[in-house]
C-alpha cells in the first residue's frame, strides 16, 4: 500500500467513525455500535499516523539510485580488476560512516586490519607496506547505518534489534533477523529476504545489499573490522556469516 | 509496507473480534470495551516495537489520546459514586 492509499483509507475509516458513533448513541442507543465506532476512530486514526511516516522517495526510485551508484562501483571493480573481499570498517576508523575497505592486491588470506583511522579518500593507504593500498568505498549498509536512532551494542541480541529495526521495520527488505555469535564468527539469518544475491565481481567482492549492511552494522556495533566470510541464499532465507577481525575479543 | 500493512491488519482483527466477542455477550459497558481496545493497541505497538520512530511516535500519540479518554470515563465514575454527579 503507498502512502496515498493509507491517507485515503485512514480519512475513510476516520470519517466512517465520527458518523458511526453520534448515530449510535443518540438514535440507536447501542454501546456495541459506538464501541465500533470508536474502533474506527482507531483505525483511521493509526492509518494517518502510518501514512505521515511513510518514505516520502517511492520504493521504485529508491531502487533505481541504489542499482545505478552499485553499477557504478561494479564498474570500478572491473576496470581495477579488484577480487580481495572487503573490509568493513567502524566509523571510529573512517571518521564519518562506516566504510568498506578493497584491498588493491589480491590475497587469499585474512586482510590487514588498519590501527588508525584512514583519511576521508577514496584510494587510502591502510598500512606500511608500500602495496597497503586500498579503495575505501560508501556500501548500502554506510547509509543504512545513519537511520538507526542510535549505536547499537557489541552484543548478538543489539545487533539483531538493530538489523531487525533497519531491515523489517524502515526498509522493508525482510520478514525478520536472527543473529548468533560465537568466537570471532557472527551468523545472521534473514527469513523473507526481498533483495537478491547475484553472483557477481560486486557481490564477491562487497556481499549482497543485505550482507552489506549486517556487515556495517556489526562492525558499528563491535567497533572492529568485519568481513563477510561467506552468503547462502535458498528456502526462503538468507544466512551470512561475518568474521570479526582485530585484537579484543 | 509490509510491516505497515501488517500492522493495521492486526489491529482491525484484534479490534472486531474484541467487539463481536463482546457484544455477543451482550457487554454494555463502555469503559471496558475501552480499556480493551487500549491494552491490545499498546500491546500490538510493542510487538511492532521495530517500527520507524516517526511511526511509533504517531501511534503513541494515539494511544495516549485513548489513555486520556479511559482516564476521563473512569474519573466520570468516581464522581458518580462519591458525590452523584457526571461529568459525561
Amino acid at each position: 500500500m503507498t502512502g496515498n492509499r493509507y491517507r485515503l483509507l485512514g480519512l475513510g475509516l476516520l470519517l466512517a467513525g465520527v458518523g458511526l458513533v453520534p448515530v449510535s448513541y443518540f438514535l440507536l442507543r447501542s454501546v456495541p455500535l459506538v464501541a465500533l465506532g470508536l474502533s474506527l476512530v482507531i483505525l483511521g486514526a493509526v492509518c494517518l499516523a502510518l501514512e505521515r511516516a511513510y518514505p516520502m522517495i517511492p520504493p521504485g526510485v529508491s531502487l533505481i539510485l541504489m542499482e545505478a551508484g552499485l553499477e557504478n562501483i561494479a564498474v570500478m571493480l572491473e576496470e581495477l580488476g579488484l577480487r580481495s573481499r572487503a573490509v568493513y570498517l567502524p566509523s571510529s576508523l573512517t571518521g564519518g560512516k562506516p566504510q568498506a575497505l578493497i584491498p588493491l592486491n589480491f590475497s587469499d588470506t585474512s586482510p590487514k586490519v588498519p590501527t588508525l583511522a584512514l583519511p576521508r579518500r577514496l584510494i587510502v593507504r591502510y598500512g606500511a607496506a608500500a602495496d597497503d593500498m586500498g579503495l575505501l568505498l560508501f556500501t548500502p549498509g554506510s547509509m543504512a547505518v545513519g537511520m538507526l536512532e542510535s549505536k547499537p551494542g557489541p552484543t548478538p541480541g543489539a545487533i539483531e534489534a538493530a538489523l531487525t529495526s533497519l531491515l523489517v521495520g524502515a526498509i522493508d527488505a525482510a520478514g525478520s533477523v536472527s543473529v548468533f555469535a560465537h568466537d570471532r564468527k557472527v551468523t545472521v539469518q534473514v527469513s523473507a529476504p526481498r533483495v537478491e544475491h547475484r553472483n557477481t565481481r560486486l557481490h564477491r567482492c562487497l556481499g549482497s545489499p543485505l550482507a552489506s549492511i549486517a556487515a556495517s552494522i556489526a562492525t558499528e556495533a563491535m567497533g572492529r573490522p568485519v568481513i563477510i566470510a561467506g552468503e547462502q541464499s535458498g528456502g526462503g532465507r538468507s544466512v551470512i556469516e561475518l568474521e570479526v577481525l582485530g585484537e579484543g575479543l | 509496507m509490509r510491516a505497515y500493512n501488517r500492522y493495521v491488519i492486526s489491529l482491525a482483527v484484534l479490534l472486531l473480534l474484541t467487539t463481536v466477542i463482546l457484544a455477543a455477550a451482550g457487554e454494555g459497558r463502555f469503559d471496558l470495551y475501552l480499556s480493551l481496545y487500549l491494552v491490545e493497541g499498546l500491546a500490538l505497538t510493542l510487538l511492532f516495537g521495530y517500527l520507524n520512530p516517526r511511526a511509533r511516535r504517531g501511534l503513541n500519540l494515539i494511544w495516549y489520546g485513548l489513555f486520556a479518554g479511559l482516564g476521563l470515563v473512569v474519573l466520570d465514575k468516581i464522581l458518580e459514586i462519591i458525590l452523584g454527579i457526571s461529568i459525561l
